[in-house]
């Protein structure tokens, strides 16, 4: 069967643009062949910064037919019954048939939801596909998302249609022969082009496999996989040729793969001198701007040369690699500068100039958002019960952590702040715990990336959050939908996973008080009602923590654990202890996994606690206090007992409580069947209301050992 | 493997989409100075092969406005006010408004004042040279004619590894914004490659493409120097060498030296409120109308004079963006008010057609 070749030629693409753009094609085109009835074989994507391609196999030569049912109204109505029986349509009966194109004698009677509707069979006996693929893909192409579009020449008046960039040429072949597609100012033939400057001749293309051969005669690598695997494996040869091998970078060689249409890698040269310079800041230099590879020894420690990804072969090698070197070496130059003014003056000395620069226009400078900082991470650690020697540290962390942000090195290269604080609190003599915690307080850098190692890390980072989160919520700009342009959920995230992850049991609504406070001292967010806005900050907290302890659960093999994070989150605690939610999700979500039929009715137990309780309540008959000689039944007694023997486990000391909670929920799972007899034999609201008190004050101290674990109610007891 | 069989591609050549060579019959009333009788036909080499390197920094320009005066465009002059960069020129910023045509280039002597090093780095400069050309509207083969303007200056393209590179332009005080690319020559960006799509605030009716080359860049490849100043500015019939060195160390370092301590602040600032009242006054005139054209070039004062005052370290992060929004404020004004004042005197730059699709069509 005939395939379908259909090739957008375009005025360089940008790098970040191409992969999104040719996952929506291949998606799109088969989404978009389906749906005009023409079944086809495999749709193919590729493409390079001058040309994106779709190939789709085996299109069928016509569409299908097409039969199918249109329903109408109800037949009563679709027609109107005259005293003498005869039936007339009525006004919504034909504009059914107009609507539709058919005619009376076309109708006939079905079942339809509601009812008998009025239907009629529409038939289509399908086009040949040459004739519908054209309009098929000028219906695919303006759909290609772009971030950012632009109009060339007098587009804005005469088609109107934009781009990522300027459209040079289309290609659209069916079985070998042009379609007609149009877009833009450009109206498509059956040639292509070869590399704009080793063939830049216009190619007749009359097959798929022909002109697979004319890109490759024409020195362009349609296939992306193929250009990173080159690169990889030339950039890496350049690399052993200089005595090591490719820093990995595997963004850095999605983006080179779509900067040239066929990897020419060159291998150049540095000098030595600049290696003095941290790492960091070098591979930037590299990276960033110039798109080079760094290369590294077997230790990953930088060698002074790099590979730069040429677009073309040229004849002067050696000349090329000079030009790119001497270019590096300005940048370099330019850094070293930076790098060696920097370091004379000291980071604790920068801090005045951090007044200079806006954190957020109603909330301060960087200068007042440091002073929050430090106040914050102090009470953190207090609250955290640290050693005195430790909080001094935290204190100077937060006192220097985002002084690197008025140096020149971090001016230039804003990824590298927390980096060179590190690198210039070492140089000043500050403890290497300051230093790390410079660094690691903006850790994870991103989703899935490592946290902070060190406790200064770790509690400015959490207070930086808080602090921006707080802040931002007070101005009323907390995240809406997708609208998050402070990047709080993140932020959100970020601290829950450092507080489970370091097994901090700080409680929210203490540290966001403390937050809120921090501002108010400072004469900020004055005309917030404060406890709105904590309300308001908590709220949004848990929101995200909730998130955090489900991904955690997954991460486990525990998927599906939503109903058991809420009802852990709705235990007495809180959210006051996030690893002690965290350690019960785990243990309930496990004991669901490993029990099964037997969770389900272990939950359903207890539930029915806490509804006896609940309806009591309403009623007005609070338990009292229990007094276990007025029981009297076999039954209560049992529980009776088992229930003191969980209450006397006590809290051992040494031991872990993350430990000690996931017993407990073992502990509850063994208080079921006494729970079950239980209900079994006794009527919990007897006619006796000492009786009855007592079994409810007995239910009330199960319910006491209950909420420590978790908010029964909430548990999905469907499978 | 240099395999160039590029054919002279004919058609590409015969059929520049969308614009035409400006005839003689169309010519601007008030004619631009720099509107010169025909040039001398310049050298012309086919599209595939580089002509020998330009050696000369002035050379260099030389060939560029030799290039693209054959290619239809006015080879004008500098404005005579500072500007950061050839953007800012009229030429640029308020010819690109509206619908009428324009096709040009120049130099522009360019004010960075943050940058002066007082003549010590061999890459920095406070004041350099761009060269700038707008095509309006932007040609389908602009890619091809920009290249050959390389080749013109003996920059073979597949020997310097050039490259289009993702670079979206923006220029928050100018409201003006535009996709396209930075041009890398051996990773050095050589040239800014831009298809406007905004300015002075204002969506752009057709789109115009700008093209600046960093002159002192261009020419240190050619002439394979590691340093600005060593530049060769020109060889003279003697035989004489002058230097860009001999021509503007000095200018660097005393620049530097008032751009970075002497400039007086408390002045500097008192004009620029003087420099935005009358800007703003000369926009309000009633009669005979607003005065644009110095309304525009006392914007200018105001931008350049708020660059010295950041080059003085006297503007804070936060009164920084308030100075920007009152330049911006400023050129938006500037830009409307010309875009009216060409509307009222019936774009007379328009062609039949132009004016037929622009004007009296259904895009008015």
């Amino acid at each position: 069967m005939p395939e379908l070749l259909f090739e957008i030629g375009c005025e360089e693409l940008p790098a970040g643009f191409i992969d999104p753009a040719l996952a929506f094609l291949e998606r799109a085109v088969d989404d978009a062949l389906t749906a005009a009835r023409l079944p086809h074989g495999r749709v193919l994507a590729d493409g390079t910064p001058r040309r994106l391609v779709v190939m789709v196999d085996d299109v069928a030569a016509r569409q299908s037919d097409l039969e199918e049912e249109l329903q109408g109204p109800p037949t009563s109505v679709a027609w109107s019954v005259g005293a003498d029986g005869s039936r007339t349509l009525t006004p919504a009966g034909e504009a059914f048939l107009k609507k539709n194109d058919l005619r009376a004698s076309d109708l006939y009677e079905t079942p339809g939801k509601k009812g008998t509707v009025i239907a009629a069979k529409r038939r289509e006996t399908g086009r040949p596909a040459a004739e519908v693929l054209g309009a098929l893909l000028e219906g695919v192409l303006p759909k290609i998302p772009c971030k950012k579009t632009m109009s060339w020449g007098d587009g804005r008046a005469t088609h109107k249609q934009v781009f990522a960039r300027p459209v040079q040429w289309l290609l659209a072949l069916f079985g070998g022969r042009a379609l007609s597609v149009r877009f833009a100012d450009v109206v498509s033939g059956d040639t292509t082009r070869g590399h704009r400057y080793h063939a830049p001749a216009e190619v007749r293309v009359t097959s798929v496999s022909q002109y697979r051969a004319a890109l490759e005669q024409g020195q362009v690598v349609l296939d992306r996989a193929e250009r990173k695997q080159l690169i990889r494996e030339l950039a890496g040869k350049l690399a052993k040729e200089a005595g090591g091998e490719l820093l990995p970078d595997e963004p850095l060689l999605d983006i080179v793969k779509n900067l040239v249409e066929k990897p020419f890698p060159v291998l150049g040269h540095f000098e030595e001198r600049f290696l003095e310079m941290p790492k960091e800041l070098l591979v930037s230099e590299m990276r960033e701007h110039q798109k080079y590879f760094a290369v590294v020894d077997g230790t990953g420690t930088l060698r002074p040369a790099f590979v730069v990804v040429a677009g073309s072969e040229s004849p002067q090698k050696a000349a090329l690699a000079a030009g790119n070197a001497r270019v590096l070496r300005a940048r370099f130059e330019d850094g070293a500068f930076y790098f060696r003014t920097d370091r004379e003056s000291t980071l604790a000395s920068r801090g005045p100039r951090l007044k200079q620069m806006v954190f957020q226009r109603e909330l301060g400078t960087l200068a007042d958002k440091t002073e929050r900082l430090q106040a914050l991470s102090t009470h953190l650690g207090m609250r955290m019960g640290l050693a005195q020697a430790t909080l001094v540290g935290v204190f100077r962390t937060a006192a220097l952590c985002k002084c690197d942000l008025v140096t020149g090195v971090v001016n230039e290269f804003p990824e590298l702040q927390g980096v060179m604080g590190r690198t210039y609190a070492r140089h000043d003599g500050e403890p290497a715990a300051v230093a790390a915690g410079i660094e690691e307080h903006y850790a994870p850098r991103h989703a899935g990336a490592a946290l902070p190692t060190g406790v200064e890390g770790a509690i400015v980072g959490i207070a930086d959050r808080l602090d921006t989160i707080v802040g931002i919520i007070g101005i009323g700009k907390a995240p809406t939908g997708s609208a998050d342009p402070f990047a709080l959920r993140r932020a959100a995230i970020g601290c829950a996973q450092i507080m489970i992850g370091h097994g901090f049991r700080v409680s929210l609504e203490d540290a966001v008080t403390f937050a809120v406070s921090a501002y108010r001292t400072q004469k900020k967010l004055e005309k917030v009602d404060p406890v709105a806005l904590i309300k308001q900050t908590v709220e949004f907290l848990r929101g995200r923590v909730r998130g955090v302890l489900v991904e955690r659960a997954a991460a486990q093999g525990l998927a599906g654990a939503e109903d058991i994070v809420d009802a852990a989150m709705a235990a007495r605690g809180g959210v006051n202890d996030l690893p002690d939610v965290d350690a019960r999700v785990t243990a309930l979500a496990k004991l669901r996994a490993e029990q099964g039929a037997s969770f389900v009715s272990l939950a359903a137990t207890f539930k029915r606690v806490g509804n006896i309780l609940a309806q009591a309540r309403q009623k007005g008959l609070a338990p009292t206090e229990l007094d276990p000689s007025r029981l009297v039944d076999d039954a209560e007694r049992a529980l009776y007992d088992a229930l003191a023997g969980v209450e006397a486990r006590g809290m051992p000391e040494g031991v872990d409580l993350t430990e000690l909670r996931a017993r407990g929920a073992a502990d509850l799972a063994r208080l079921r069947p006494s729970v079950d007899r239980f209900f079994d034999k006794v009527l919990v609201m007897a006619d006796d209301p000492a009786l009855r008190d007592a079994r409810l004050g007995l239910l009330a101290r199960l319910e006491e050992q209950l909420v420590e674990v978790a908010d029964f109610t909430k548990v999905q007891l469907e499978a | 493997m240099p395999a160039k069989k590029k054919k002279p591609a004919p058609k590409k050549a015969a059929k520049p989409v969308g614009r035409k060579p400006k005839p003689a019959s169309r010519k601007p009333k008030p004619a631009p100075k720099g509107r010169a009788a025909p040039l001398p036909p310049v050298t012309r080499f086919s599209s595939s092969t580089a002509a020998p390197p330009a050696t000369t920094f002035q050379e260099v320009i030389l060939r560029l406005q030799r290039f693209w005066a054959n290619k239809g465009c006015l080879i004008v002059q500098p404005t005579r006010t500072e500007v950061g960069a050839g953007t800012l020129n009229k030429h640029t910023f308020l010819r690109v408004l509206g619908p009428e045509p324009w096709n040009v280039a120049y130099v522009e002597p360019s004010s960075r004042p943050t940058d002066g090093r007082y003549g010590e780095n061999p890459n920095r400069l406070q004041h350099y040279y761009q060269f700038q050309v707008i095509l309006k509207p932007s040609p389908k083969d602009i890619q091809e004619q920009y290249l050959d303007s390389l080749r013109e200056l003996g920059i073979d393209p597949v020997a310097f590894d050039v490259r289009f590179v993702e670079d979206d332009w923006e220029h928050p005080a100018l409201g003006a914004a535009g996709l396209g690319w930075e041009v890398w020559a051996q990773g050095m960006e050589v040239t800014q490659f831009t298809y406007f799509q905004q300015c002075g605030g204002l969506d752009l009716p057709r789109v115009s493409v700008e093209l600046t080359y960093g002159l002192e860049r261009l020419a240190m490849y050619l002439q394979n120097v590691e340093n600005v100043y060593d530049l060769v500015w020109a060889e003279l019939p003697s035989g004489q060498k002058i230097s860009y060195g001999d021509v503007h160390k000095q200018d660097e370092l005393e620049w530097s030296h008032y751009n970075f301590k002497q400039a007086d602040t408390a002045a500097l600032l008192a004009q620029f409120g003087q420099f935005e009242a009358e800007a703003k006054r000369l926009l309000a005139v009633e009669e005979p109308g607003p005065l644009v054209l110095p309304a525009y070039e006392h914007t200018l004062k105001c931008s350049h004079w708020f660059n010295v005052l950041q080059a003085r370290g006297v503007v804070s992060q936060t009164e920084r963006a308030a100075y920007i929004a009152r330049i911006r404020d400023l050129a938006r004004g500037c830009a409307e008010t010309y875009l009216a004042s060409r509307a009222s005197r019936g774009f007379p730059m328009l062609s039949g057609t132009e004016r037929a699709l622009f004007v009296e069509g259904p895009h008015a």
